[in-house]
Order: structure tokens, then sequence, then C-alpha cells
């Protein structure tokens, strides 16, 4: 397999068949990501398209000394889902004249929980359900540490440390399957 | 001062929601310290390896097929005219030189500010595209109204008629399922001719006449139907808008 760091190589020497080989191994990642993220298919896939785009306009602004391809790319499609995400809250918010319209300005789990459980695989199963909770909410959210202190009304010291334990633990997980692979 | 006063941060950075003020301490400790850059660097691949905890959706088909039109019609543009290109080119690396952007945490910003640069060279692209229609007096206007499947909508359609660009307005066309688009359609000897699909949510729309020019009629008549998404060669759905031009 062409590794991802030639490809963009070529993508930056304006090589299409490179660019599609790079979309057909990551676009199905990278929906899934803007898909958990926006709630919203329609959203979902113009925020992929855009994510492409600047693969292939920017790959020569990729540092493979900074950040795996990887990272850098679901960066992209992060970055430009949650502004998408708090760009339509905004406009919700406007439109309704009130505050947030979402459950979670109240406070509330903004997912219900027989739906968050359906994207938790085997390696978020090895941390507690308050330590996915907070992964979600950092991850798939956006929210700083003071944010989630304030929502779970919890010290922001008990959030760092939970945070930490948890990607900590994803790690082992993470070595562990390749351990084994 | 403990060695690492930053290490409970380094995760939240990892993450990508530190907050900016510790941020940059964090990214001040890291110039300095091998073992929080590569606790920060280990990190990063595990949150790295997230979105493959989420379910893969299978990719519509027609997503890549837009995508490489994108990115064939931005080659062709950016041959067209380089040297806009290579101002704008210099215009983000000022940019991003000015703003000092430099570490890991600080590419969210930097992703944020080319974005914004990217849809000013849009909107720019568009707004070129829009007066140059204008000043010219031999571009043509024509009036489409809603049928029955949309009997509020309306467009205005702005074309030259030796030219490939048109530009449309459209009005009230409600929005489609996401495996359905509007297509524009021509018509040129009683046949219609596919002039590109459209967003109805945009004010304006950038659409392709190219088999427009030669076209013997003096009023040349326009639809537009309810297609699968991307268009398809030949109509198969109901025309919701139907005009011609003045």
């Amino acid at each position: 397999m062409v590794p991802d760091v030639d490809l963009l190589d070529r993508i930056v020497g304006r090589d299409r068949e490179a660019f599609s080989l790079f979309y057909d191994r990551h676009a199905p990642v990278v929906l899934g990501l803007c898909s958990r993220i926006l709630r919203d298919s329609r959203d979902a896939e113009e925020v992929l398209q855009e994510v492409f785009l600047k693969v292939w306009n920017d790959a020569a602004r990729f540092d493979a000394r900074r950040a795996s391809v990887k990272t850098w790319l679901f960066t992209i499609a992060r970055s430009r889902s949650l502004d998408r995400w708090r760009s339509r809250k905004s406009d919700e918010k406007r439109m309704t004249g009130e505050g947030d319209s979402f459950a979670e300005a109240a406070g509330e789990d903004p997912e219900p929980a027989s739906l968050r459980k359906q994207y938790v695989e085997r390696h978020l199963q090895s941390l507690s359900p308050k330590e996915r909770e907070l992964i979600f909410m950092a991850y798939y959210e956006g929210l700083t540490q003071e944010e989630i202190a304030a929502r779970l009304e919890e010290p922001l010291g008990t959030i760092k440390s939970r945070v930490r334990a948890a990607l900590q633990k994803l790690r082992s997980s993470f070595a562990g399957e390749a351990a084994r692979a | 001062m403990p060695e690492h006063p930053f290490l409970d941060d380094v995760p939240a950075y990892a993450l990508g929601t530190l907050d900016a003020a510790d941020r940059k301490k964090l990214e001040e400790h890291l110039e300095s310290c091998d073992a929080c850059s590569r606790e920060l660097a280990s990190l990063e691949e595990v949150v790295a390896r997230l979105p493959y905890t989420l379910p893969q959706k299978p990719v519509p088909p027609y997503l890549k097929q837009e995508v490489m039109r994108r990115i064939s019609r931005e080659a062709a543009s950016s041959s067209r005219s380089p040297w806009r290109y290579g101002l704008l080119a210099a215009a983000c690396a000022v940019l991003a030189a000015g703003l000092g952007l430099q570490w890991y945490g600080e590419r969210t910003e930097r992703d944020a500010l080319q974005s914004e640069v990217r849809a000013l060279r849009e909107a720019l692209s568009q707004k070129d595209k829009e007066l140059a229609w204008l000043k010219d007096p031999r571009v043509q206007m024509a009036l489409l109204k809603g049928l029955e499947a949309a009997p509020n909508a309306k467009a205005r359609l702005l074309f030259h008629p030796e030219k490939e660009h048109a530009l449309l307005y459209v009005d009230g066309l409600p929005p489609l399922p996401i495996e359905k688009s509007y297509e524009l359609w021509v018509f040129v000897k009683d046949e219609p001719l596919p002039s590109g699909v459209f967003d109805a949510r945009a004010g304006a729309s950038v659409v392709q006449l190219g088999k427009l020019a030669g076209a013997p009629e003096k009023r040349v008549k326009f639809a537009v139907s309810i297609e699968p998404k991307g268009g398809v060669p030949k109509p198969t759905g109901s025309i919701v808008l139907l005009g011609e031009s003045l």
C-alpha cells in the first residue's frame, strides 16, 4: 500500500490518481467523524467535500515533522465540522431568539444513551462511562476543560486528571491491539 | 516549580480543546521540554485513532464525483488566472507568517484562517463574475416561473449568448432530499441540454451553458427539473421551473 505521505507528495504535484486513492482510503472515516459531530448527513457531506478540497489545495502545507497524515486530516475535518456546528447553533439561536436550543443548554446529555452506545466500540469500552463522556464532550463537541467542568459541576483539576487517564487507557488499549496483531 | 507544570494540559492540547491562554503557556514549555513533546506526540496518535472507533459509513459515489469535478474546476480556474492565485497564496503566506502560527495547537486557528481566506477568495471570484456580467450590454435575462411542483418558486437567469457561464438566481425552491439535485436545462432546437446542477439555498449559482452558443432561437427556453444527485444527461424528473429569455 502506498504510504499516505507519498500520496500527499503526489497530490502536491497535482496527481489526480493519488488524490483519488487518498480519498477512497480516508473518506469513510472522515464522513463518520463529520456525521458524528454534525448529526446531519447533508452538512456532513458538504464538510467532507470541503475537507478533501483543502487536502487538494493545501497538501504542500502538511509537515510530517509536526503530525501524522491522519492527525492532520482529522484535525481539518473536526475543525471544519465544529465550526459548522457552532455556526448552525448560532443561526438557530438568532432565528428562535432563545438561548441554546439544544438539550445541552440545560446541561442534559445532547444524545440519548442508546444512540451514543452504538458509537462505542471495543477500545472505548476500556474507559469508564465518565471517562467516555469526557472524551466525547472534548473531541466531538469541542468543549474546553473549563466548559466541561462547568457542565458537569466538577472541579477543573478533576476533569484534567480524568481526561488524561482516559487517553492513557486508550493508548494502552491501542498498544495492546498492536502487540496482538 | 515542578519539572512538567503543564503536563495535565497535554491531553486537552492533543484533543484540540485547550483554551488560548493555557495553550500559549504549554507551547512555550514544549519548546524546551522533550518529555512533554513526546507525550503530546503519543497522545495525538491516540486522538487520531478516535474516529476509527466510530461506525464508518459507506460514502455515496456522487460525493467523490463532485469532489473530483471541483478539483478539476479549481485547476482550470487556477491555470486561467495564475497571477491571482499567486497573490492569494502570497497573502495567505503573509497572514500566516504575520500571525506567527507555530506548533501543533495553533493548527486549528491556522485552519480557520485558511478557511476564511478560501471563503473570501470564492466570494471574490463569484462577485467578479457577477460584475463582469452586469457590465456587458449583450447579457440577456430569462425569467422562470414555478410550475405545479413549486408554484411559488421563481428564478432569473443572466446569460451571455456567446459565453459558457451564466448566473442563476432562484427563490422559493424547496430543499431537496440529499439524493436529489435541481438541474438546469437549456433548449436548443427543442432539445433539452444539461446546464448544471445548483444548490437551491445559494443566492446565486454559476451554471454552464456551454452548448448555447450557436442556438438559432431568438428567445431561448430554459427549465429546471428535479434529478438524481449530481445531475443526469437527459431529464428524467418533474419540471419545477420553466421560462424563456426576454
